[in-house]
């Protein structure tokens, strides 16, 4: 496990949202949220059901159906939210889903070399052959613990609560983003499952690397260990702090939480 | 509809040209009660064979060759020996209409027109049939190499061609069958292709039907299968061309054992208007059928399946499957889909099914969020839901049925191209 890079803090953040709000279906879910990451740094999201988290994440990797009323989120400088969602992914931005798709007919590793090639391509950078990723998306698989058979079935396609979300950690590693959003990565796992996703997770820590960590529970966070531990309540981030934070909330409950 | 000529001229034309005089007398009879039948049918497509084929060179003809296949090739509905391949292929296998209908043999006679009907455009063809292919399959005999029934339209100008082809499996006899209907020219085309395919005791045959005419072409065929005792028999249809375009897939479970495995996949946009009408008939006990029928429609184009299948009350054990699935890409394409069981035994295991939908919003935000941009998204998607068909089918034919989905895709939206 990579340690914090607190010689970062002096550059310039990897993302920062301003004052964001949200709405879906013309209901007002993020009020204002703020937040700054930088590369090396992992923030941990957490929060009661309904305050935000998902919305958040979705925001972030650009899902249709949204709508920002107020505020702004810079991506390396850039406005995140002018980008379509495939070209923040070619970007570095990677979503791990809460709950991954099942697509049946198309196979894990030729979808992966798809997804793989735009990027190179945007990158500017050759495509990689089908006998060449192969080799990659084997080792990486071996790195995030996944078997082999898994590579050659449909997306998803009769993958058990472990596997799925297990395969969203091996298209991160394939994919080497920048900036991983983790939503609810441990919802659906026991906790031997959980663990081996955390593993894979903890590998994928770099310095050059941020992740944001959304989650309901403090569990994952025993395995994933966060920089920084933000409470979201309400739409609004009402409190920050180090990994103690998450500990508090296990203990206490969210409706101790104090802005 | 693109009317060449008036229907009054159709009888006319039969008389003037002698049609009713070619061939040996049961050919004759055929081509009269084809023109009885003709006449009586409710459409009208009054086209009929024009002048001799256009000469295509190899270069015309090598981009819808199937490799490694034993190879018939038809121009303009006349069989072309020169661009043909058929070296190698066992002796009295194949034989063209046309020289077939000069000397008949028993099996023509007893078989010809016997099995398709007589509605529409099968009447049609039985009156004006210019050539196709006979294939005679002795018992035993199992052909390694694929045989391609290949018809060009070379469109240079207006025309018709009529393709009538008797497949006849002897038993316990194995090939595999694949018919292209490839139209070339921007001049306006009909196309009608019957073919009725007689599957022996304990016969094995792969059949597949690639309908790829141009957009200024219509097409109307039929396939009757008959399915004989224990023999297998599996029919892959892909439509992608045609203006207009119907189809008919009948298909006869004769004897006991027998299994029928019946799929298509329909590839339709802007203004294409496509039909495939099923029909499957169990008229034995222990007999099987399973038919998956996918269409994928963009722009304006309209499908149609209309699937029967019928157990009699003789075929008990029998067991019926017909899934219906349809995909639409856009707004304004428009899918009709009547799958009826009429059932007369209780004894039977018989499932339907129909859905139409469109591209899942979630799985193609997963994959933009992955880097892959929208039409490439979609792409996968759509190769996604062809994927069951194209597995089903023969593994020869798999590299083509995907490459034609992929070519569709990415000219469904090309102005000129499909417009």
């Amino acid at each position: 496990m990579s340690p914090n890079n607190h010689a970062s803090k002096t550059s310039a953040p990897l993302l920062e949202v301003k004052d964001l709000h949200v709405e879906v279906n013309g209901k007002e879910i993020l009020k204002g949220l703020s937040l700054t990451v930088r590369a090396g740094e992992v923030h941990a999201i957490m929060g009661p059901n309904g305050s935000g988290k998902s919305t958040l994440a979705h925001i972030l990797a650009g899902r249709p159906g949204y709508t920002v009323t107020k505020g702004s989120v810079h991506y390396h400088g850039k406005d995140l939210l002018a980008l379509e969602p495939e070209e923040r992914a070619r970007d570095g931005l990677f979503l791990a889903f809460q709950y991954p798709v099942e697509i049946a007919g198309v196979a894990n590793t030729y979808f992966l070399r798809e997804a793989m090639n735009a990027i190179r391509k945007h990158q500017g950078k050759e495509e990689m052959d089908a006998v060449d990723f192969l080799d990659l998306v084997k080792e990486k698989a071996a790195l995030v613990g996944m078997d082999e058979r898994f590579l050659t079935r449909g997306v998803n396609e009769g993958f058990s609560g472990g596997e799925k979300k297990r395969n969203e950690i091996l298209q991160m590693a394939v994919l080497e983003p920048r900036l991983c959003v983790l939503d609810e990565t441990d919802s659906g796992l026991d906790i031997d499952a959980l663990r081996t996703v955390a593993e894979g997770v903890n590998k994928l820590r770099s310095p050059e690397r941020a992740m944001v960590v959304v989650t309901h529970y403090q569990r994952l966070l025993d395995h994933i260990v966060p920089d920084f531990v933000h409470v979201l309540q309400g739409g609004r981030i009402v409190k920050s702090g180090d990994k103690r934070l998450a500990l508090e909330l296990e203990k206490s409950g969210y409706e101790t939480v104090k802005a | 509809m693109q009317t060449l000529e008036p229907p009054a001229s159709v009888a006319a034309r039969f008389a003037a040209e002698g049609w009713g005089k070619k061939g040996p007398g049961f050919v004759r009879d055929i081509r009269a009660a084809g023109l009885d039948g003709w006449e009586s049918a409710p459409a009208k497509m009054p086209l009929l064979p024009g002048a001799p084929a256009h000469p295509l060179t190899e270069a015309d003809v090598a981009p819808f060759r199937l490799a490694g296949s034993l190879e018939a090739v038809f121009v303009d509905g006349r069989f072309n020996p020169a661009l043909s391949h058929l070296k190698g292929a066992p002796r009295s296998l194949f034989t063209p209409l046309s020289a077939a209908v000069e000397k008949p043999t028993e099996l023509l006679e007893t078989h010809l027109a016997r099995h398709a009907g007589d509605e529409g455009a099968v009447a049609l063809n039985s009156a004006f049939f210019t050539d196709g292919a006979v294939l005679d399959l002795e018992p035993l005999l199992e052909v390694a190499e694929p045989i391609h029934l290949l018809h060009l339209s070379t469109g240079v100008e207006p025309a018709s061609h009529h393709l009538r082809h008797l497949i006849v499996a002897g038993s316990r006899s194995a090939a595999t069958v694949v018919e292209s209907y490839v139209g070339l020219g921007a001049a306006p085309t009909l196309t009608t292709a019957v073919t009725e395919l007689l599957a022996g005791d304990g016969a094995h045959i792969r059949h597949a039907t690639l309908q790829r005419e141009t957009l200024h072409g219509e097409h109307h065929g039929k396939l009757a299968l008959r399915v004989g005792r224990g023999a297998v028999v599996t029919e892959t249809a892909l439509g992608v061309g045609a203006s207009r375009s119907e189809r008919t897939l009948d298909a006869r479970l004769e004897a006991e054992g027998a299994e029928a495995q019946l799929d298509a996949l329909l590839l339709a946009t802007a203004g294409q208007d496509m039909s495939f009408p099923t029909f499957v008939d169990h008229a034995a006990p222990h007999t099987t059928s399973r038919q998956l029928v996918k269409a994928v429609l963009d722009g304006k184009a309209h499908g149609s399946f209309v699937g029967n299948v019928l157990v009699r009350a003789n075929a008990t054990k029998t067991s019926a499957e017909q899934t219906n699935r349809n995909l639409l890409l856009s707004d304004g394409a428009r899918m009709d889909t009547t799958p009826q069981l009429e059932i007369h035994t209780d004894d039977v295991k018989c499932s339907h099914g129909s859905t139409v939908g469109q591209l899942s919003a979630d799985a193609l935000f997963f994959l933009r969020s992955r880097g892959i941009g929208v039409e490439p998204a979609k792409l996968l998607l759509t190769q996604a839901f062809a994927h069951e068909v194209i597995e089903r089918a023969s593994p020869v034919l798999r590299p083509t049925l995907e490459s034609l989905l992929t070519q569709w895709f990415a000219c469904r939206k090309v102005p000129g191209v499909h417009d």
